[in-house]
């Protein structure tokens, strides 16, 4: 029985080690969003997907990715390629799957984004290096 | 002139120390003082004793030599011992004189001691004897006499130094407790805290770098060195560790995480005052670590009117996958039986990155409590 009590206590450490939760961000007052990666699942098929950290005290009132040409538009000229609309603050992930074609062998750089009535927060980029060509549309 | 005549008065006493007895053998009627004997294995000197005259060897049978001795102490004598078919005359190593008298015997296939006790009592020592019954507990009943040796009895080793230290401590009636190969799993509470050094990433200022907690759990070993109280301590242990720091540089925020998932040995040597029930220990030495996973995220966020814009610093940062470092601490164990302790420790760790790229040093501390099976 003592045995038993010892061993199950180290089960359940372990297991407590294992289910314990990452270091993220500290809070912050705005929605916190990262990029976190690139599934190029297919020729025609690109999919971002990005992390939010914290939602902030506003309503988001859109969210989705922004992109750019790295060798045609300097940095922070991004067009919006996935725009997604207002989402729920408990909002912890999303993503978006670009269907039509990219320029193959061009590199681009995304970023994803949330907006609230205050701000739009950009995530940290990602280049890519994408097989299709893109339709973007209007600037952000 | 003074350490000279130290180290003088030092080299007379060793060399008295050394010399003091000379090689002898001992016949039924005669005994040989200041012969050279040669210095055989135990398996050579359990069949003859060797006397060199001159550039001759004479060797000499347990029939016909008693007792002989060398002058380090050591000391063999002539006995009848019975075997299974048959029963011969054989020299047997002294190992210790006293109440009880403890022989040890040497022959091709054959490792076993003899025990002499108030000169009636002469028996082998088997391993196991033909009643299948265990050395240990043919010990305890003969060491009754003195019941702190009769408990040590079910930890010493089939080995000369351990049976002699046990049939010592008996003659003398002195408890004695054995140490013993250990293992068994601990858990524990780890405090650990991210020392940038010296030179460094420019944000590392910044942040207000304290300790994070969390638990770690593992196995151990823990080997006696000889028979003495220094043993070699070793274990694995996994501990997973995130920090989150947040600072202000030049109107950026700068965000820093890290999260790390290690597998950590340290290599100890442990010195422990044996006793009954209790046994306090210390120890230290080095340390390895594995850190399978070691992820740094460093974020500075910059504001352009009204755009918020998150960007991922270049890693210039690091913490190695292998770190190595050291360790110090103490503890106490706690005997349950004969076999079984618990323990309670506590350790003090430093450990270093080998990175040439602004490596981070990772200090911490920890509390852990164990079983030893």
């Amino acid at each position: 029985m003592r045995y038993f009590c010892v061993i199950a206590i180290f089960v359940m450490a372990v297991f407590y080690s294992g289910c314990e939760k990452d270091a993220e961000v500290k809070p912050k007052d705005y929605p916190y969003v990262i990029i976190e990666g690139i599934d190029m699942q297919a020729d025609n098929y690109v999919t971002f997907n990005a992390q939010v950290f914290y939602s902030g005290d506003l309503e988001i009132i859109d969210h989705g990715f922004a992109i750019r040409d790295v060798a045609l538009n300097p940095d922070y000229e991004l067009f919006v390629v996935g725009s997604m609309g207002a989402c729920n603050r408990d909002i912890k992930q999303f993503h978006y799957t670009i269907k039509s074609g990219l320029v193959k062998g061009m590199k681009y750089s995304v970023r994803a984004f949330t907006k609230t009535s205050e701000n739009v927060v950009y995530s940290n980029e990602l280049i890519f290096k994408s097989p299709v060509g893109l339709n973007y549309s209007e600037p952000f | 002139m003074k350490y000279l005549q130290i180290i003088v008065l030092m080299l007379l006493f060793f060399s008295e120390q050394s010399f003091g007895q000379n090689d002898y053998f001992m016949t039924d009627s005669s005994v040989s003082m200041g012969v050279k004997l040669i210095y055989g294995s135990d398996f050579v000197n359990s069949r003859v004793c060797q006397v060199l005259q001159g550039n001759k060897v004479i060797k000499y049978s347990p029939y016909e030599v008693k007792e002989f001795g060398f002058k380090d102490g050591s000391v063999y004598v002539s006995r009848e011992v019975h075997f299974a078919d048959s029963s011969r005359r054989v020299f047997l190593s002294r190992l210790v004189k006293g109440e009880i008298t403890l022989y040890y015997y040497r022959a091709k296939g054959i490792k076993t001691f003899f025990i002499e006790k108030d000169s009636s009592l002469f028996v082998e020592l088997p391993r196991r004897n033909s009643a299948k019954e265990h050395y240990s507990e043919q010990l305890i009943g003969l060491t009754k006499g003195c019941q702190d040796v009769a408990d040590a009895c079910r930890s010493v080793q089939y080995r000369k130094r351990s049976m002699s230290k046990l049939i010592e401590n008996y003659n003398s009636c002195e408890p004695i407790v054995f140490p013993h190969f250990k293992y068994g799993v601990f858990v524990g509470y780890e405090f650990t805290k991210l020392v940038p050094s010296k030179i460094t990433h420019e944000y590392m200022e910044y942040f207000d770098f304290n300790y994070d907690g969390g638990y770690t759990v593992g196995g151990f070993i823990n080997c006696p060195i000889l028979i003495s109280n220094f043993s070699l301590y070793s274990d694995v242990s996994y501990s997973k560790h995130g920090f989150s720091y947040n600072g202000i540089v030049s109107n950026r925020g700068v965000d820093f995480v890290v999260n790390l998932s290690s597998l950590k040995v340290p290599i100890f040597i442990r010195y422990s005052y044996l006793s009954r029930k209790y046994s306090p220990f210390v120890e230290a030495g080095l340390i390895g670590v594995a850190n399978f996973n070691n992820e740094l995220l460093m974020f500075e966020t910059s504001s352009v009117d009204n755009n918020i814009i998150i960007n991922e610093t270049d890693e210039s940062v690091s913490i190695s996958k292998g770190q190595f470092g050291f360790g110090f601490g103490g503890g106490v164990e706690y005997k349950l039986n004969y076999r079984n302790t618990v323990f309670f420790a506590f350790s003090i760790e430093n450990l270093y990155s080998n990175s040439e790229l602004n490596p981070i040093n990772i200090s911490s501390f920890r509390f852990v409590t164990g079983l030893s099976f």
